[in-house]
This record gives C-alpha cells, sequence and structure tokens, in this order.
C-alpha cells in the first residue's frame, strides 16, 4: 500500500509464475541444470518469503525484492555447497572463490541477463531425445512457473501424466552439467527449430485446443508470445525463423476477440468482425514479418505467416487475396505435403474462383486415414461442396464435422453450418 | 474509534509448495481486504514477521531459538486498526483471507492510555 494515496497497489498480472521462471533460468544457469531441483528450492522459498512479507503492503519493486532475496539464499547454498557439490561446468570456479562469487550471481540474475537466461533455458528443455509433449511440459513448469496441476488442466490430461512427463524430462537435465550456450550455429541450428516448434504447439494447443468448456485459452497464447519473444530479442537480432513465428501467433492472436460469438460459438472468417480485431499487435505482426525476410530463409513458418498476414489484411471475406493464399499454401505443401495442408489448400482453391478444382482435391483426401476423424477436414469439405453449390453434400459433411468435434463451441458451430444448408424436403 | 491489534497466527505461509499462481491469488486477497480497510479510514498498519526467532523466558532469561508454539499457532503478522467497537473490530477481521489456509486472527483492544 503505497503512504499517499492509502490504496494498495496491485501486483502486476502473473508476477509470480514469470518471476519464478526468470529466477529459475538465472539460478539453474549457475547451479547446472543437474541441481535444477536446488534452484527450483532457492526460487520456491523466495517466493514463499514475498507470500509473507508483502501481505500489507508490496514492496517497490517486487521484482528487484524477488530477487535480492533469491540472490541472498543462493549465495548461502553456493558458500554452503562449494565443496561437496559441483555447480555448472562453465561457472563452477567463478563460484568457488569468494573473490569473484557475489559478482557472477549478480550478474546472472541482472535483469540484462533475463532474455539470455530464458533463452538459455529453453534450448536446453528442448532436447532431441524428448518428445514434444515433455518439451512444451518443461517449458511450461520450468520457464512459465506452472505447477502440474496447472499444465494438466490446460492440457486436459491427469497430474499423473505431466508428472511422468516432469520425471523423464528431469532425468535427462540431471546428465547436464551446464546450460545449453544461447550462440546458435546458424540460423538452420535444429536447436532452434526444436523450441520453435514447441512454442508454436504451446500456441497452437491455446489457440485450437482441444479443451471442452474452454475453446481458446488466452494464457497459453501469450506465454507462447512471451518466450518467443526472449527468442527475437535475445538472439543477435533474432533469427528469421523466430521473427516469423512471431508475427504468425501475431497476426493469429490479433483475431482472437472476433472469433468466438456471445454464445461461445466458434463464428466462420465470413462472419466476424473485423472491427474487432486488434490493429496494434497486427502492426507487430507486420514489423516481425519484415525481420523474418532477413536472409535468404523461407520456412514454413514464413509460409503461414505470409498466409495469416493475408488474412489481416483483408477488409473481407470476399476482397481477401485468395490467389495469394493458394500461392503460398502450394510452396507451403511443397515442402510438407501433408493432408492437413492439402485440405486448406483445397479450401483456398474454392475460395479463389476454382471450387471444382476443389472439390476433387477434397474428395481424393478422404482416403487419408489422418483426415477420416479430423473434424476440420470435414468443416473444409462442406464449405467446399457449398462453393460448388452442393448443398446437401455439404449439410452432410458439417453434420459428420460436428459428430468429430472437440468441444461444445466447435460442435455448435458446424451444427449451425449443417442448419445453413440443410434443405427442407 | 478507537485502536485495536489484529494478532495472526499461521496462514499460507506455513503452507509449503504452493505454486506460484496460488501464492499471487492469495496475495490479491490480502491487497484486497487491507485496501478495503483503509477505504474504510480503518487506517490499517502493519508488519508481517518471518519464521524463527528467539524467545527469552523466566527469571534466568532463558534464551531459546525460535518461537516454541504449535506450527498453526505460529505468529505470522499483527496488524493495528481503528474501529468503534470490538464488535467492529471483529466482523472487520472476517474479511481477511488468512482462514483458507487455516489460520486464526486475534482481535484485542489495545488500552487506552486516557
Amino acid at each position: 500500500m503505497s503512504a499517499e494515496s492509502g490504496r494498495p497497489e496491485a501486483l502486476v498480472a502473473s508476477l509470480f509464475r514469470h518471476e519464478s521462471g526468470r529466477l529459475v533460468a538465472a539460478l539453474t544457469r549457475l547451479f547446472g541444470p543437474h541441481n535444477l531441483q536446488l534452484a527450483e528450492d532457492v526460487v520456491q522459498e523466495a517466493l514463499e518469503t514475498a507470500l509473507q512479507a508483502w501481505k500489507f503492503r508490496l514492496p517497490n519493486n517486487p521484482r528487484a525484492w524477488l530477487g535480492k532475496v533469491a540472490r541472498n539464499r543462493a549465495l548461502d547454498v553456493i558458500r554452503r555447497g562449494a565443496v561437496e557439490r559441483r555447480f555448472a561446468t562453465d561457472y563452477h570456479e567463478q563460484l568457488a572463490s569468494e573473490w569473484s562469487l557475489a559478482t557472477t550471481v549478480d550478474e546472472s540474475l541482472a535483469e540484462a541477463s533475463t532474455a539470455e537466461n530464458q533463452l538459455r533455458m529453453m534450448l536446453t528443455v528442448c532436447q532431441p531425445q524428448m518428445s514434444e509433449e515433455t518439451q512444451v511440459t518443461l517449458i511450461l513448469k520450468f520457464l512459465c512457473g506452472f505447477a502440474s496441476s496447472e499444465i494438466a488442466a490446460a492440457f486436459l490430461c491427469t497430474e499423473e501424466t505431466i508428472d511422468k512427463r516432469l520425471q523423464r524430462g528431469r532425468s535427462v537435465l540431471r546428465q547436464m552439467e551446464s546450460l545449453a550456450p544461447a550462440a546458435l550455429a546458424d540460423a538452420e541450428d535444429s536447436r532452434l527449430g526444436a523450441v520453435l516448434r514447441a512454442l508454436y504447439l504451446l500456441f497452437n494447443e491455446g489457440y485450437h485446443g482441444s479443451h471442452p468448456s474452454m475453446p481458446t485459452r488466452v494464457v497459453l497464447c501469450e506465454e507462447a508470445m512471451r518466450l518467443c519473444a526472449f527468442l527475437t530479442e535475445g538472439m543477435d537480432g533474432g533469427a528469421p525463423r523466430a521473427h516469423a513465428l512471431m508475427a504468425l501467433m501475431c497476426f493469429h492472436f490479433s483475431r482472437v476477440a472476433g472469433r468466438i460469438d456471445s454464445d461461445g460459438i466458434y463464428l466462420p472468417l465470413a462472419q466476424q468482425d473485423r472491427a474487432v480485431w486488434d490493429r496494434a499487435l497486427m502492426e507487430r505482426g507486420m514489423a516481425h514479418l519484415n525481420h523474418s525476410a532477413r536472409g535468404p530463409e523461407l520456412s514454413a513458418l514464413h509460409l503461414e505467416a505470409g498466409i495469416a498476414c493475408q488474412h489481416c489484411l483483408a477488409p473481407s471475406l470476399a476482397e481477401t487475396d485468395w490467389n495469394a493464399i493458394l500461392g503460398l499454401y502450394d510452396l507451403l505443401y511443397e515442402r510438407n505435403p501433408s493432408p492437413v495442408i492439402a485440405i486448406n489448400r483445397a479450401l483456398a482453391r474454392a475460395y479463389a474462383g476454382n471450387p471444382q478444382g476443389a472439390l476433387r482435391d477434397a474428395v481424393d483426401l478422404a482416403e487419408e486415414p489422418a483426415l477420416a476423424h479430423y473434424p476440420f477436414y470435414w468443416a473444409a469439405r462442406g464449405e467446399i461442396h457449398a462453393r460448388a453449390n452442393q448443398r446437401e453434400a455439404a449439410h452432410e459433411c458439417y453434420q459428420r464435422a460436428a459428430t468429430l468435434a472437440r468441444n461444445p463451441a466447435e460442435e455448435r458451430a458446424f451444427l449451425r453450418n449443417a442448419a445453413v444448408h440443410h434443405i427442407q424436403p | 474509534m478507537a485502536k485495536f491489534i489484529y494478532v495472526f497466527r499461521g496462514g499460507a505461509f506455513l503452507e509449503k509448495g504452493l505454486s506460484a499462481t496460488a501464492m499471487q491469488d492469495h496475495l490479491k486477497l490480502w491487497g484486497a481486504w487491507m485496501g478495503e480497510l483503509a477505504k474504510q479510514g480503518h487506517q490499517p498498519a502493519g508488519e508481517a514477521v518471518h519464521e524463527g526467532g528467539r524467545t527469552i523466558r523466566g527469571k534466568n532469561k532463558v534464551v531459546t531459538d525460535g518461537p516454541y508454539a504449535e506450527l498453526k499457532d505460529l505468529v505470522t503478522g499483527n496488524l493495528a486498526i481503528q474501529a468503534a467497537s470490538l464488535d467492529e473490530a471483529a466482523k472487520l477481521a472476517l474479511g481477511c483471507p488468512i482462514y483458507i489456509y487455516d489460520g486464526s486472527v486475534e482481535v484485542r483492544p489495545v488500552a487506552q492510555m486516557g
């Protein structure tokens, strides 16, 4: 509570979670991933101290306050463990000498080291021998400060499943005695690819998640964007692919407010109120798209960002540059001939004025096992039938999509479309 | 208006292993309660205390490490407020979030010095 106003100052949203991520990374850099549990314990203690001390009023600078508590605790831990413990191999000597100990700890905990620490922590927890689910789970745990129960709720699985993933992840990390270096060999570095894929998964789980009661979990999208910013800011100018992912997420997220109507039903693009799209976030996306264009690289992320950009630029569905989108889907399909990309390309073809060609594509894809139970295949095919004036077929496809829907918002959206195309006998 | 002291015992601080979100959510409740007390003119002023400490007891002034209370009876802070009566002070204490984590509030009138 500030003395002047007599009103309590508000806590910055998610301060505890974000500080937990910041401090765990800073301390793991010093202690080494093999001592991750020790870093977590120090941070947990600092947060518990804050919980007690901040009951009646907040300190002037809560982040600095937490940092200082963690620092002093870390110094204790290092001094006490200096003999029997091995800390991070790249810091062991600095921490062993009283002469350099405090400055080394201060440097790692400094605000200026935050981006690099978090980048290195992300690279560390995205080890190739772990599944992508485990990587995402570790990111949510160690970089976002979520508890197992909270991760389980986000991914709609049991806490036990999450704990197992954490166990597997921890056993890999226990073998590592220093954080992964931040310096990437080049923009094609596969380690960066793993982190980008994990963040992309995290974003998608929030944006088109499978949660039954919450079709959009904004917090997961926000976390993916917050962490991606460490990549675009923390590396030398940021790798083009990281900027492409950031652009893609900005474009998608700028439209999040228009996607669901007041009844919690997904609105098709045609019916979305473009006035509620977040223009500032689109601008940010454009800036990242420009950055992503530096260098010769054209990744799948660049193409997806380009497609999302076209949707943002269009004043309406009809005025969308569908030929540009179709061209981008063609390139995307060339790099990655997946059935999901193929059905999206077919839909773009229908909008670009060739519903018959699109229909042939869509019908051919019906054989794909990956699409048989994919609700969006049937919804896209329904839309293509509708564009080709085959209303009864459109109705049937939307019905089928509805039976496969993963949450009520999806189901009701598909049923609404099915009803639109139903021809009364 | 008269002065009252709230003595807090136990509460979230003694609950180990809370998630970052749970801690922040709990602090928000404290902030809301404190804000309400301040807004209504009760002039809350208090201090939280940390774990540990010393106790000195008896004619021989025996110094022991730590308060010897049961964990749930451990004093975790005190707060002075202004209220019209003991009844009002006790009623205001009902809004404290300490009970969520099994803590207690003792409400005591401060002796008036004339």
